[in-house]
Formats: structure tokens, C-alpha cells, sequence
């Protein structure tokens, strides 16, 4: 055969992709929420990492933040799991923290990633969180601005949740005003009614973005969500 | 409620656990459902049966309140198509467990699957080409339209079997005539069919092409994501590997037809010229056999693929005429498949196998000694490794002798019960009554024996 055909093989490695959920645990959520999130997590583990075909190509870490950010999970293959740590609430809402942490998590994590011959799709940031930002304006977007800056090769693709006191212009702005990226609740939708459609509209859309990467072209697919609506893109003037 | 998707919703229905209920969200043809559910009965028993034991066809439409369909009722799959992980989970045993690198499932959920080119594989396989091959020895022609990983469940616990779920969406052929289906059917990601068009419904070939992609990832343990290569460059060469043993001599040495099915099958130049189902039975019996032909171990193992070798008195394939299409490699330009012979171990990853639960490393390792008993401790948890040692000592002490013995006895026995329940189906209770007879007797015969042997202790 004269012409060079494209060659598969059994080892025929896909690139990973990785979800970063960044879940806001700050005073506001104690009570039904934190319980609603904690009674919701091990779906996760139950469904991504119980499917042995998605728990191969997909990568999942959970960060908690409130006055700081911390991995309560690493970046991890979630068939490999044994049980995801349980959340408590407590502090204020910084969203600079959590900007900061995930920046800092990535960028060692793709390191880490590749030196043991992993290939990464451009990871995934899910910010879930139930208030305004209590840090200074200008912290936090100082810190989403490095997150999001256009010369950093590994900066994330973000989707925001909001409900409870969230608010649409400021997660509008995380997901830089991208159509059907950023979504609220109504106002005054009960948090823990929320939260396990949001999971659990996460999980399946995780699920669904792992049969893309074995296809070759890794989508982020963003839920469908009876109780959220997706925030408009502002038009230009 | 087990599952929910976008069609419907799934019940388990508390009174008749063996079934479960579909309930529509949309309006669905009275009409269709039932050209469904009465298709089977059209087919010769033994076909019939193939079709019965091997998918959850729909056994009736129900009804609302005014006559229109909501739903349909289907058969359960069977406790034995599911895999219990280390957490004690139940879960249906997709093709996902066969599809990936076998240290996966050992290390993620404690579970020993076959290795790669085991001959329970390719047991699964031949069992699924004979579903098929019922569905298409029918007229109308059936095709299933989504043979995914999540729709064909597979089990090694008695033989190699399939059950294919999800056939609801299945839509009938009549010949020269628009299908009556009309639904959309859309095919699972990374298990579509690249010569249908986006939007499109799956057509005959598309099972034709499922089964070659199916042969390829279970008996290969991979994945070989051909479509993106398919859809992109129009031609792809898939490079095979062996393990070196009996499974090359099986694979690459007689026994080639396989790859030359699996390249037409794979073709999206001439998807007209795939296989039928049926013309993979034969050579994969043959692949089976060679599989299982050296020693003794293979001659006894519990879960060998024996009953697929015999063939049944209905063999699908002697109802489905082949296609006339002499079988040589030049007829398909776009796709070939080429096997070759690695070291043992070596065959499917690069990655040295995880510490497998069983904590044998020829579970996990594509070793072909080890294959049978691969398929014998399918599926099986690591507490049972003791059993697997014992079961594997030397072939010619007493012990192993006697528990072969009573093991070929147990499947005989199972197999013939078994073939007892076609026998009512077709009206001969002779067979039945016979076998009644015999049971008695063996019954008769250990209760004797025991007598014999605990007299002496109650004098």
C-alpha cells in the first residue's frame, strides 16, 4: 500500500480530562445545604468511578473554599476512591482563595500529569456557590484575571452555579460573560431542593463529556436544570 | 425507578421482578410497540430462544386509560449479567469491563476479568453473533441501531453469554418497503457508526459494523477509537496485538477469517459488503475451540465455552443464508486489521498489570495458560483465588479428577434440564418425563449411598 494510512492500536492512550469543583462551604451553606452537598457527593464516586470507561478518562478534584481554599479532594481517577471526605461550613465567601487554590492546583497537578505521560484536554472549573464574594473587588478579580489570563496555557474553561444570595453579574463575569456558562437559581429557590439537581445534572454531564473524549473531541456539556436558568450574555451597545 | 434517559423512564415492577417498565415521555405508535413484541413469535423455536434468553425483548404494550401506549413492559436482566465491586455494589456488567486494560477492574473493584484474547472473549462475541444472526434470519430483518457499550451485557457465569438491553429501539426491515419505525434513533458515542449520517437513523450495516467494533475492543481489551480516524482520514489500519502461546496459533495462524470479517465488518467505504452475522459464527467457533484445545485444565474448567461449541439442532446460521462475497482482504480498502504476535504480557498495554486483587499475575497479565481458568474465575472476587489454586492442582491427583468429574456431571445435568424447558415449548414431554425419570433416580442413588455410609455410625 503506497499510501500511509493512520495506525490504531491497544494502547491507544486518550488524553484525561479534569474537573476542578470548586464548592463554596462558607457559614452560609451550614445546615440543609452542607447536608444536601454531603448526601450528593459520593454520586460522583458511584457514577464516574463506578463506569470503568469513564473513570479512565476522567479526572475529578473537589476544593472547598470559604475564608481559605483547600483540596478536600486531589485530582483523582475516582474508580481508585474509596470514599469522598465529608464537607463542613464555616467562614466567609473569598472567592480570590479559591482562584488562587485552583491557579496553584492545576498548574501542579498538569506537571505532575505529565511527567507520568498523561495528556491533559484544557481542564475544567466548576464554581458552585450560595453568596457574593466577601473579599475586596479587586482581590478577587485580580486573582480571577491570572486564572483566566490568556497567555497561561493551562488556564480553565469555567462554569459558575449560583443560588441562595449569589450574584448573576458576578458570575457572569467568573465565566467572562460566555453564552451558557453561568447559571442561577431563582430567587429564593430553596438551596437544598438545588443542590441535587445541580450535582446530579453535573454528574451526568461529566458522564457525557467522557464519551466525547473517546470521540476524540472533548466537550464541557453544561446541565440542563429545571431549577436554574442560564444568564443571558449582556448585548453591546 | 432503575434509570431514566431521554426517552423514558425505567421501573422495576415490585410483584414480577423478572420484568421491568418502560414508560414513555412522549406519544409512541400503538402499532409499532406491537410489531415489536409479537416479532419473536414469527421465528422458528430454537431462533426463538436465541432471541428469549439472549435480549430484554418487549413482551407487551400497556396501555392508558383512553388506549394509547405509555410504555412497555421488558424482561430484567438476569442477576448473573451484573459484577458485584469491592464495595459490594451490584452493577449490570457492560461491555466497559471487557473494553479496557484488565488490571483496571482488578485494582479500581477488586474484579478479575479475562485477559485479553481468553477464549471466554471471544465466547461473548460468538454468543452476541448469534443474537444477530437471529435478528437478521428473520424478514422482517431486525436491527438493533445501538449496539453500545451500556446495551450488551455479558456474563461468563454458566457459559459465555450476552443480553442485550434496550430493545425497544430495535426497528424492523421489511423488505422493499420504508421501515415502519420512523422514531429517531441515535447511537451512543464512541460506539456509532461512522458511514450513517449525523441525523440519520442506523440501518442494517450498523450491527454489522457494532460487531466487528465489539469483536475488536472485547478481545483486545482496548478501546481503538477508529471512528475519529474513520470520520477524519477515511481509511485506518488497526494494529492487533497477540499474545504469544496458544492464543497466536489460534489467531494468527489457521484461524484468520476473524480479521478479514472484522475489516469488512469496519469498512465505511462499502457498508453494503459487511458481514452478516452469521458468517462469523463458524470461524469463531473455531477460534473458541483452538482456544480451548490444549490440555487438561481446558477440558474441565468450570465456565468454558463448551455448550457454544456443540451448536444447537435450530443453529441460527443454518436459517441465515451467507452473503455471496468471496472473503479477501483486497475487497476492503479502507479499513485493515492486522494481528501480530507479542510477547506474553505484552499484548494490550504497555503498563506493567496492577496489583490484581487476586494477586495472580496471569489474571491480569494476557498470560494464555491462564486462560481458562481466566474464564472460570471471570468476574469472580479475590476470596476465591484460594478456590482457583485448588482447582488448578495437579491434573492427575484424585481430587482433581472427582471434581471434574462432578463438574462435567453438574453442566450436563444443567444443560439438559435446560434444553428440557425447549422441549415443552415444542410440545415433547417425553424428554421431560425421561429426565424426570433420571432425576429421581440419581436422587435415589445418593440417598442410598448416604444410607450405606452413615450406617455404620448410628449402630
Amino acid at each position: 500500500m503506497t499510501i500511509a494510512e493512520p495506525t490504531v492500536d491497544a494502547g491507544e492512550r486518550y488524553s484525561v480530562f479534569p474537573f476542578y469543583i470548586c464548592m463554596d462551604v462558607s457559614e452560609s451553606m451550614s445546615g440543609d445545604p452542607i447536608s444536601a452537598v454531603n448526601k450528593q457527593l459520593p454520586l460522583l464516586r458511584a457514577s464516574i468511578g463506578g463506569d470503568p470507561a469513564v473513570a479512565e478518562v476522567i479526572r475529578v478534584a473537589i476544593i472547598t473554599f470559604s475564608d481559605t481554599a483547600t483540596s478536600v479532594l486531589p485530582l483523582s481517577d475516582l474508580s481508585m476512591v474509596d470514599a469522598i471526605p465529608e464537607l463542613a461550613a464555616r467562614g466567609r465567601t473569598s472567592y480570590a482563595a479559591a482562584f488562587e487554590h485552583v491557579h496553584k492546583v492545576i498548574e501542579s497537578d498538569y506537571l505532575a500529569g505529565r511527567s507520568a505521560g498523561e495528556r491533559w484536554y484544557r481542564p475544567a472549573v466548576i464554581l458552585i456557590s450560595d453568596g457574593r464574594p466577601t473579599d475586596e473587588a479587586g482581590r478577587w478579580q485580580a486573582a480571577l484575571s491570572r486564572l483566566t489570563d490568556p497567555s497561561w496555557k493551562r488556564r480553565p474553561n469555567i462554569l459558575a452555579f449560583g443560588f441562595g444570595d449569589a450574584d448573576p453579574a458576578v458570575l457572569s463575569a467568573v465565566t467572562s460573560a460566555k453564552a451558557n456558562r453561568a447559571f442561577v437559581a431563582a430567587q429564593g429557590a430553596d438551596p437544598a431542593t438545588v443542590i441535587p439537581e445541580l450535582l446530579g445534572g453535573l454528574v451526568q454531564s461529566i458522564v457525557s463529556s467522557s464519551a466525547s473524549v473517546y470521540g476524540g473531541q472533548a466537550q464541557l456539556e453544561a446541565p440542563e436544570l429545571s431549577s436554574m436558568r442560564a444568564i443571558t450574555v449582556d448585548e453591546l451597545d | 425507578m432503575l434509570s431514566q434517559g431521554g426517552e423514558g423512564a425505567v421501573f422495576q415492577l415490585p410483584l414480577q421482578p423478572h420484568l421491568v417498565f418502560k414508560s414513555y415521555r412522549s406519544q409512541v405508535e400503538r402499532g409499532d410497540l406491537e410489531s415489536l413484541v409479537s416479532w419473536p413469535g414469527s421465528l422458528a423455536p430454537g431462533v426463538e430462544d436465541v432471541v428469549r434468553l439472549s435480549s430484554a425483548w418487549p413482551t407487551s404494550v400497556v396501555s392508558g386509560a383512553d388506549g394509547e401506549a405509555v410504555g412497555i413492559l421488558m424482561p430484567r436482566a438476569p442477576r448473573r449479567f451484573s459484577v458485584r465491586h469491592s464495595d459490594g455494589q451490584r452493577r449490570l456488567a457492560t461491555l466497559s469491563y471487557l473494553t479496557c486494560d484488565p488490571a483496571r477492574p482488578a485494582k479500581a473493584y477488586g474484579l478479575a476479568v479475562p485477559p485479553a484474547c481468553g477464549p471466554g472473549r471471544f465466547g461473548i462475541i460468538l454468543a452476541l453473533a448469534r443474537l444477530l444472526a437471529a435478528f437478521e434470519s428473520s424478514s422482517p430483518v431486525v436491527s438493533h441501531g445501538d449496539l453500545s457499550t451500556k446495551n450488551v451485557l455479558w456474563s461468563l457465569e454458566r457459559d459465555p453469554e450476552v443480553f442485550v438491553i434496550d430493545c425497544d429501539s430495535a426497528e424492523l426491515h421489511w423488505p422493499q418497503a420504508t421501515p415502519v419505525r420512523s422514531r429517531r434513533r441515535a447511537m451512543t458515542p464512541n460506539w456509532d457508526d461512522p458511514s450513517v449520517e449525523k441525523g440519520r437513523n442506523p440501518t442494517v450495516a450498523t450491527d454489522r459494523y457494532s460487531l466487528g467494533l465489539i469483536f475488536l475492543r472485547v478481545a483486545g481489551a482496548a478501546n481503538f477509537p477508529i471512528q475519529s480516524f474513520q470520520r477524519r482520514e477515511g481509511r485506518v489500519r488497526v494494529e492487533f496485538p497477540v499474545p504469544s502461546g496458544p492464543a497466536s496459533r489460534a489467531l494468527v495462524g489457521a484461524n484468520r477469517e476473524v480479521w478479514h470479517l472484522c475489516a469488512k465488518a469496519l469498512s465505511i467505504e462499502a457498508p453494503h459488503e459487511r458481514p452478516r452475522a452469521a458468517e462469523w459464527i463458524d470461524p469463531l467457533v473455531e477460534v473458541v475451540g483452538a482456544l480451548m484445545e490444549p490440555g487438561p485444565i481446558s477440558r474441565f474448567s468450570r465456565g468454558a465455552p463448551r455448550a457454544l461449541l456443540r451448536g444447537s439442532p435450530a443453529s441460527v446460521s443454518d436459517s441465515c443464508p451467507t452473503s455471496d462475497a468471496p472473503l479477501a482482504a483486497e475487497h476492503v480498502r479502507d479499513v485493515s486489521v492486522e494481528a501480530t504476535v507479542v510477547a506474553q504480557g505484552a499484548a494490550g498495554r504497555a503498563d506493567k498489570p496492577a496489583p490484581g486483587a487476586s494477586g495472580d499475575p496471569d489474571d491480569t497479565g494476557g498470560g494464555n495458560e491462564a486462560d481458562d481458568q481466566g474464564v472460570a474465575a471471570a468476574l469472580r472476587k479475590a476470596k476465591t483465588s484460594r478456590v482457583r489454586t485448588w482447582w488448578s492442582s495437579d491434573a492427575t491427583s484424585l481430587r482433581y479428577q472427582t471434581a471434574a468429574v462432578a463438574g462435567a456431571f453438574w453442566r450436563w445435568w444443567l444443560d439438559a434440564h435446560r434444553a428440557s424447558l425447549s422441549a415443552i415449548r415444542a410440545g415433547t414431554l417425553a424428554r421431560l418425563v425421561a429426565l424426570l425419570v433420571l432425576d429421581l433416580l440419581i436422587v435415589g442413588l445418593v440417598v442410598g449411598f448416604g444410607a450405606v455410609l452413615i450406617s455404620p455410625l448410628v449402630r
